[in-house]
């Protein structure tokens, strides 16, 4: 169920930014879902997710302005959506220094019935959840949504060849704690 | 030499005595069917004409008798054109296909002033001082405006624009010429959606201008085509020029 | 080749970024190598799960959030002096409950407080389209008519009515500035019919400077249609000179 429109993102949001707001919604539909299983994934929350999705979306519509008609716009949305995660996770720390979000993991779990499998990806996420955020993140831009490591650099505003070693790094980390904790069990 | 002419000349204007016809009114609708016009805004609630070439000698021979031409209009002004009312639009004829009168027309306010001449005989309209809506359409003509705050729409097929606007501009704003420029002159910090246009002459605009350039849709144009926003966007700014050059300056 | 240097190796492979030597060269170490076949297992169970990882789906409640808090943007919020802005948002806020409500009727159906809304919306854009129509037809003044076009034109959807009304405002309308600016906003839709229609309007149009907006216009995609009214336009008696001069360089051109 989305709007539909033969234009590019670029078109459109130069289109918002020049004050036809109402395309502002087929750019909510082409990247919601995207925006809000990223945030999701890196907040380790649904809900949290949904809120900072709606946020981006927000900003999106008050800092139109700031758009650069040359810039693509998948990476400034996605820098948007990782500053409005970078203030959340600021204003987290603050508050709720002590309180872990292990808890609201098993929201992340689709419904399976399968009890083995659910406790294997339970496991996955407690593992993910050990990396560190801008790990986590990569992994989350690469593997979960396919990103082009050329997509990641952009986002992140660094080079290729620097995402290439640092995805590796997250991809060892990951499997040494993955297999870390079965070796504990 | 030239101050004795100046002097002479003065004199002459001087003795010239203007003729005056006046229409009380103050909103409504100016139509011009005139070749050159000086068209001036003021602060009264007359429309006032006067011809500066005056009336044409008394001819002793035609007294009793009725000018005729053929155009059918007679002067029924004394300043050598023919002015029809009707309910609140004001028709203004020139009598002859060839000759036109050196009309000078001041108008109040609230009167919407048109001026049309498709014939090639002619001289410039001149608009001065004016915070009326105007609209000018002709084919020979040069159009001169000066301290006026628009909304505007002018034509001149053959003719040239040159427009300074005073502070307060008004959209929206469109000056079209096929053959000759446009110079226009606007306050820095007027707020438009800017549009010029041009097939086979050049743009040019005053640097420094607050603006940015949109992205342009629909049909692809050839020759050249800038699209944007003067301080952030507002009224239609549309300036076109298909042979000559347009020029966008700022106060 | 020590540990670290095997798994960046075994990574590269799994991450499909090997040439055909290394890729050779994995191969054989997986084969040969107890440490490598395990780092290669272990890997390529973990991308396994990272990419199988499904898709979260968001609640509908934040679609529809976000699409309020839009129609609020677009709502005339303050008592803008300007009538050209009050006009374009009504528009706009019309336009997005239309749009939306094709798009994701269900939400606007089902809930009866956002059905009247949608109505008082839909009848809003009723009266802004009415509101429009009358400025395109306002005989005493140009500039009116001028505002109409631009600001129907942002009514963005293919109406007939305001089409009907523009094209009339091209062929007939006493103003050349009028008529252009009524012929920049058809161009914009860019759809066969209206192209279409433009071409039987260059052959009925009395005004110089439209006919010679309209060549420019009609021919800059090398359209072969319209060679034979610009013959007819070179041949016929009354045609001004521009037009004549356009039709000329058009033909060059589409030669």
């Amino acid at each position: 169920m989305q709007l539909l429109s033969k234009h590019t993102d670029e078109e459109l949001m130069v289109a918002v930014k020049n004050g036809a707001i109402e395309k502002a919604a087929i750019l909510f539909d082409r990247y919601h879902v995207r925006i809000f299983n990223y945030l999701s994934r890196l907040a380790l929350n649904k809900e949290v997710g949904e809120d900072l999705t709606q946020n981006v979306f927000l900003r999106m519509l008050k800092y139109k302005h700031t758009y650069k008609e040359q810039a693509r716009f998948q990476s400034w949305i996605y820098q948007m959506a990782r500053n409005v995660f970078a203030d959340h996770y600021q204003s987290m720390k603050k508050t709720m220094r002590s309180q872990t979000p292990i808890e609201s993991l098993a929201e992340l779990l689709p419904e399976h019935d399968d009890a083995r499998q659910v406790e294997m990806e339970n496991r996955l996420h407690l593992s993910l959840q050990k990396l560190n955020e801008e790990q986590r993140e990569l992994l989350v831009l690469t593997r979960f949504q396919q990103m082009k490591y050329e997509e990641v650099a952009d986002i992140m505003e660094t080079t290729v060849a620097n995402i290439k070693i640092k995805v590796h790094r997250a991809i060892h980390k990951l499997r040494e704690i993955y297999f870390e904790t079965e070796a504990y069990e | 030499m030239k101050k004795l002419m100046m002097i002479a000349l003065v004199l002459v204007a001087a003795t010239l005595q203007a003729q005056e016809y006046k229409v009380a009114k103050s909103s409504g609708r100016l139509e011009l069917y005139v070749g050159k016009v000086t068209v001036e805004g003021y602060a009264g609630n007359e429309i006032v004409f006067t011809s500066k070439s005056g009336k044409s000698e008394t001819d002793s021979r035609a007294a009793g008798l009725r000018s005729v031409n053929g155009s059918g209009l007679e002067d029924n002004t004394g300043v050598g054109i023919h002015v029809a009312v009707k309910d609140n639009i004001i028709e203004v004829y020139q009598l002859k296909k060839l000759n036109h009168p050196d009309l000078k027309i001041l108008v109040p306010k609230g009167i919407v002033v048109s001026f049309k001449h498709d014939s090639k005989y002619g001289g410039d309209a001149i608009f001065r001082n004016m915070e009326n809506e105007i609209e000018i359409s002709c084919q020979y003509n040069n159009i001169v405006l000066e301290n006026i705050t628009g909304p505007l729409t002018a034509k001149t097929l053959y003719g040239s624009i040159d427009a300074v606007f005073g502070n307060n501009v008004k959209g929206p704003i469109s000056m079209v010429s096929v053959y000759s420029h446009i110079d226009i002159t606007l306050p820095q910090t007027v707020k438009a959606n800017l549009k010029m246009l041009t097939s086979y002459g050049e743009l040019f605009m005053a640097s420094g201008f607050p603006w940015e350039i949109v992205i342009k849709d629909g049909m692809q144009q050839w020759g050249d085509k800038v699209e944007g926003k003067l301080n952030g966007g507002g009224f239609a700014l549309d300036l076109r020029s298909d042979y000559g050059k347009v020029y966008l300056r700022k106060k | 080749m020590n540990k670290e240097e095997k798994e960046i190796l075994i990574n590269k492979y799994l991450l499909q970024a090997c040439d055909e030597s290394e890729k050779q060269m994995v191969e054989k170490l997986v084969q040969e190598d107890e440490e490598a076949r395990v780092i290669f297992k272990q890997t390529e169970l973990l991308l396994k799960k990272l990419e199988n990882e499904p898709t979260l789906q968001p609640s509908e409640s934040l679609r529809q959030t976000f699409l309020l808090s839009l129609a609020n943007e677009l709502k005339p919020t303050q008592a803008t002096n300007s009538f050209n802005m009050k006009v374009f948002y009504k528009v706009a806020a019309a336009f997005l409950v239309i749009a939306t409500s094709v798009a994701a009727g269900f939400w606007v159906n089902t809930l009866v407080q956002e059905r009247k809304e949608y109505a008082a919306l839909q009848k809003e854009m009723q009266e802004t389209k009415a509101l429009l129509l009358s400025m395109m037809k306002n005989p005493m003044s140009a500039s009116q008519r001028m505002v109409g076009v631009s600001q129907a034109a942002d009514f963005s959807s293919l109406d007939q009515d305001i089409i009907k009304s523009m094209f009339r405002l091209l062929n007939e309308d006493p103003n050349s500035n009028v008529r252009l600016a009524a012929l920049e906003a058809l161009a914009r839709y860019n759809t066969k019919e209206i192209k279409e229609q433009l071409l039987i309007s260059l052959e009925k149009q009395q005004d110089p400077v439209v006919q010679v907006a309209l060549i420019k216009l009609l021919t800059q995609d090398n359209n072969q249609a319209i060679k034979p009214t610009l013959e007819e336009l070179i041949q016929k008696e009354g045609t001004e000179k521009a037009v004549r001069d356009a039709a000329h360089s058009a033909l060059l051109r589409l030669s």
